[in-house]
C-alpha cells in the first residue's frame, strides 16, 4: 500500500505541475519539437538509414518528453489535489472500513487532466473543476452505498453535461468577443 | 432613443436573476444544489458557465468550502450574493423597472 501511495505522490510530483502551469506546457513542448527536428536532421543527413532513424524518432521524442516532465517536475512543490482527496478518500472510505478493495476511478476522471491543460486556470477553477467534483462526491456517494448503476449513470450524464459545459464555453467566448467588438 | 435611467442598469437573463434569487434566499450554496432548487429551470451543464460570467460581473462571489482535517473528498465552490448583485436583483425586482423595460421593447 506505501509502494502505491509512493506512485501515485511521484506521479502527482511530475505530472499535475505540467499540467497546471503554462510556461511548464511550452517547455515540454518546445522540448519535443526540438527532439524531433534533430532526429529529422540525422535522416537528412543519413538517408540510407531512413527506417532506423524513423524509429529512433520515436523513443527521442519520448525520453525527451520524459525528462522534461521530470526535472520541471522535480522543482516544483506536490500540488494539494492529489493527496489531500484522492487518496483520502480511497483510504479512509473504502480500506478502513474494512472493505479489502481499492476502488478504481472510472476513465471518466482521468479527463481532468486533459481538460486542466486545456483550459487556463480560471476557467478550470471556476467551471470544470466544479464539474468533475460534482461527478466525484457523486459516484462516490452511490459507490459507497454499493449502488453501483447509479455510480454508472452519474459517469454517463456526467460526459454530457461536460459536453454541454463545453459548446456553452465556447458560445460564452464567441458572444464576449463580438460584444466586445461591436 | 433617448438615454434613460434604465440604460443605466445592468441587464440580466432570466437564469441570472434565478441564480440570483436564489443565493439570496439560500445565503452561500452549491452549483448542484442551485441546479436541485431551480425545479429544473438551471442546468448542470451550463450553470458553471453561467456562475463565471456572473462572478466577472461582480453579481455574486465564490470560495472553497473549507474541509475540516478528518474529511477527505474533494472540495465545493461556495458561491453568495455580492452586494452589487443584491442591488441590481431589487431594481430589477421591482415591477415599475421591468414594465418599462417590457415597454421599450415593445415599442
Amino acid at each position: 500500500m506505501r509502494l502505491f501511495a509512493a506512485i501515485i505522490r511521484m506521479s502527482a510530483r511530475v505530472g499535475e505541475p505540467i499540467a497546471r502551469s503554462r510556461v511548464a506546457r511550452i517547455v515540454f513542448a518546445l522540448g519535443v519539437v526540438c527532439a524531433a527536428y534533430l532526429s529529422w536532421r540525422s535522416v537528412v543527413l543519413m538517408p540510407s538509414a531512413v527506417i532506423g532513424k524513423v524509429l529512433l524518432l520515436i523513443p527521442t521524442i519520448g525520453l525527451t518528453g520524459q525528462a522534461v516532465f521530470v526535472i520541471w517536475g522535480c522543482f516544483q512543490p506536490v500540488l494539494p489535489s492529489t493527496e489531500e482527496f484522492v487518496l483520502p478518500r480511497i483510504f479512509r472510505e473504502f480500506l478502513q472500513n474494512g472493505e479489502n478493495r481499492i476502488a478504481k476511478p472510472p476513465v471518466l476522471f482521468r479527463l481532468k487532466k486533459i481538460f486542466r491543460a486545456l483550459y487556463g486556470t480560471k476557467t478550470w477553477e471556476r467551471v470544470f473543476a466544479e464539474q468533475f467534483t460534482d461527478a466525484e462526491i457523486e459516484y462516490l456517494e452511490a459507490e459507497k452505498d454499493k449502488r453501483l448503476l447509479i455510480a454508472r449513470w452519474v459517469c454517463m450524464r456526467t460526459y454530457w453535461t461536460l459536453t454541454a459545459t463545453v459548446f456553452k464555453h465556447v458560445f460564452e467566448k464567441v458572444r464576449r468577443f463580438w460584444k466586445m467588438t461591436h | 432613443m433617448s438615454h434613460t435611467v434604465y440604460d443605466e442598469i445592468p441587464n440580466l437573463s432570466i437564469r441570472e436573476m434565478l441564480i440570483l434569487k436564489l443565493l439570496s434566499e439560500s445565503g452561500e450554496t452549491y452549483g448542484l444544489d442551485m441546479v436541485k432548487q431551480s425545479g429544473g429551470r438551471l442546468k448542470r451543464g451550463t450553470i458553471y458557465v453561467t456562475l463565471d460570467r456572473m462572478e466577472d460581473k461582480g453579481l455574486i462571489e465564490s470560495k472553497l468550502e473549507q474541509l475540516k482535517s478528518d474529511k477527505g473528498g474533494p472540495t465545493r465552490r461556495l458561491y453568495s450574493i455580492t452586494g452589487h448583485g443584491a442591488r441590481i436583483l431589487a431594481v430589477w425586482e421591482r415591477p415599475l423597472v421591468i414594465g418599462n423595460a417590457m415597454g421599450e421593447t415593445t415599442a
